[in-house]
């Protein structure tokens, strides 16, 4: 539904790019997070969709229209920006109501009816006869979130709408977002820095760095096959741990060599053309350990500390110069002087070659 | 020490330390220094030669006052006219030109527009009086000498680089999004200049409204510069007022108190007004 072919925006000729090459094919229905770093270029691709800003190089498809110079309000869409941009003269009912009074084509009842409706959706109908200053900052989000519905826009586009919130409200609204757009069947394409809204939001994520698209994928995918160091290091809380090693042939497998210790890795897992050298990173998420007694294919780790999170334990480890994270039930509980062997499962370990930090693993 | 606490509680209405009575004395005093001049202005306006209350001085307003040798001030109201239009076509002009072209340096990118800014700024300091030489040859090579009309001309003229900038420092205060929610919403630019960003920098807008009005109104030297006649706005007729005979004033003090007093009190409501509004700076639906 929504096609984006190589776009790119540059503001000084070509020297320096915001955002490059991002090719992506949007689904009806979809709820896609553009998910990155603060300045990675995510609000600059949300604007291009949205018509503000022009692509210089690559094409934007609107089920097949071409859409680069269509206008804002030609589009179909809806807006919500980070500061929700109400209109501070005009009231609740005004704001909502002013997308439909440039229309010029209808009556006043039917502007009427269709406020009302929205309102009713997004569960704002008392508020309609105040002004922005006077309602909090949840409501003014939903009064946005309003007057981005009120035309029936197929594409809903939502700029950090909840960056702004406390932490309850957060949750509060992630839920309303989602199903509004169930509600109301639109595609809806979201901008956030947090990796845990998005993963919990969205169909598909756009991972995004430094003007480069770096993965889109399901979130699961993303979780448990991420193609590189940084969208590894970017999804899940708490994040993967990351230890050098040595990759080596050892009779019919592989096996990587660490400070730590030496790990088998069965010839299933990887694919070891794509190594440029044998210098690798393995990739373990906290979760993904066992702890075992024995001395081989483990990885041995000092215990700095014990955090007890009541449903788990998170000890923090030191491996040589490297901070691991291992997290075990509750109930499993080692004490801090003794070295801790673990061995990761693998089928959850994740290789990366550690000059083009991509992964080589693959399941 | 009974009595005086007594005192204290009949007075105050929370309970403050005893210390807070010097403390009004001391803005008593302070704030006579302000508000005795302001007193006996009031005073004079309302006491003849002898001290006596009358109504009599006002009359300056409709009636002429005799000067020496036959010369005539005309009625007052004239001239009071003639200041509030003077004012008021200045504040206009300077409105209608700043708001748009700060509008512009604000948001939209335009050859030159980094040394344009710069020059407001300079302008803005530039002092009007070193230019009174270049203006007597500007207004009489315009044939505008001895009409109002060029002598608003060259005051909206100093007047705009400070107002441009001015205005331009409270629209870049107002958020680039509520722009793009407009555009997004479908109005055109014209529409969202004046539908969505001019409300929310009114405060602005008023502030240069009431300034540039005040500043007309107070207009004395190029007034006297460039106007044939000794009255055409009240600041020059005030100026007019105090000619002497014999080392005397001609026009009694009560007379000229109540001239000043005419004219203070526009100045006085545009401080007032102003401060209202700029203390209720809207900022709701706004947030960063």
């Amino acid at each position: 539904m929504i096609r984006l072919e190589n776009v790119g925006k540059s503001y000084d000729g070509g020297k320096s790019y915001a955002i490059r090459n991002i090719n992506l094919t949007i689904e009806k229905g979809d709820f896609v997070a553009l998910l990155g770093p603060s300045g990675c270029g995510k609000s600059t691709t949300l604007m291009m969709l949205c018509g503000l800003y022009r692509p210089t190089e690559g094409n934007i498809y609107f089920n097949g229209k071409y859409m680069n110079n269509v206008l804002p309000k030609d589009r179909n869409i809806g807006m919500v920006f980070q500061s929700y941009a109400l209109y501070p003269n005009m009231s609740v009912y005004k704001n909502i109501a002013f997308p439909l009074t440039q229309m010029k084509s209808l009556s006043k009842e039917e502007i009427d009816e269709k406020v009302n409706y929205i309102a009713k959706v997004v569960k704002i109908e008392g508020l309609l006869k105040r002004m922005p200053s006077q309602i909090s900052g949840g409501q003014q989000q939903r009064v946005a979130m309003c007057r981005a519905l009120v035309k029936n826009p197929q594409i809903l586009l939502l700029d950090e709408p909840m960056s702004n919130l406390d932490a309850r409200l957060k949750l509060e609204i992630r839920d309303e977002i989602k199903k509004v757009q169930e509600e109301l069947g639109l595609t809806a394409i979201i901008v956030t820095h947090d990796q845990e809204e998005a993963m919990a939001m969205s169909s598909h994520i756009a991972v995004i760095d430094q003007g480069a698209l770096q993965q889109y994928a399901k979130p699961d995918e993303l979780y448990n096959r991420p193609n590189n160091l940084f969208v590894a290091s970017f999804i899940g809380n708490p994040p993967m741990n990351f230890v050098d090693g040595t990759f080596a042939k050892a009779g019919s497998s592989y096996i990587c060599k660490t400070i730590g210790g030496t790990i088998e890795i069965s010839t299933s897992i990887v694919d070891a053309d794509g190594l440029t050298s044998d210098e690798v990173v393995l990739g373990i998420r906290p979760h993904t350990f066992d702890l075992v007694d024995s001395r081989d294919n483990v990885l041995s780790l000092e215990t700095q500390y014990i955090e007890h999170l009541g449903k788990e334990n998170l000890y923090k480890c030191r491996l040589g110069n490297t901070n691991v994270r291992v997290i075990t039930p509750a109930n499993i509980l080692k004490p801090v002087e003794e070295k801790l062997f673990v061995r990761p499962r693998p089928e959850s370990i994740c290789i990366f070659d550690k000059k083009t930090q991509k992964l080589i693993s693959k399941r | 020490m009974d009595t005086k606490r007594r005192f204290f509680e009949r007075v105050q209405v929370d309970d403050r330390p005893p210390g807070v009575l010097k403390h009004v004395i001391i803005l008593i005093l302070f704030s006579s220094i302000i508000i005795i001049p302001y007193a006996w202005l009031f005073t004079s306006a309302m006491t003849t030669r002898d001290g006596s209350f009358t109504l009599e001085n006002w009359s300056f307003l409709w009636q002429e006052i005799e000067l020496k040798r036959g010369q005539y001030l005309p009625p007052a109201y004239k001239p009071l006219l003639s200041s509030l239009m003077f004012a008021t076509i200045m504040a206009v002009c300077v409105i209608v030109t700043a708001v748009p072209a700060a509008y512009a340096f604000s948001r939209t990118k335009f050859v030159g527009r980094r040394f344009m800014a710069r020059m407001l700024v300079v302008l803005d300091a530039f002092p009007s009086v070193a230019l009174l030489i270049s203006f007597i040859i500007l207004l009489s090579k315009m044939g505008l000498v001895n009409k109002l009309i060029g002598v608003i001309f060259l005051k909206v003229a100093m007047y705009l680089p400070g107002a441009i900038w001015l205005m331009k420092g409270f629209f870049d205060h107002v958020n680039w999004d509520m722009e793009w929610a407009a555009i997004v919403d479908g109005a055109s630019r014209f529409k969202t200049f004046y539908k969505v960003i001019v409300p929310a920098a009114k405060p602005g807008i008023l502030v240069i409204l009431v300034n540039s009005f005040l500043s007309g109104w107070g207009e004395y030297i190029l007034i006297n510069l460039f106007m044939r006649g000794n009255s055409s706005t009240m600041s020059s007729f005030i100026g007019a007022m105090m000619d002497r005979e014999d080392g005397r004033f001609i026009v009694s003090g009560g007379v000229l108190a109540a001239a000043c007093i005419c004219y203070i009190i526009p100045v006085i409501i545009g401080f007032v007004c102003t401060q209202k509004t700029l203390l209720q700076v809207k900022q709701g639906g706004s947030k960063q």
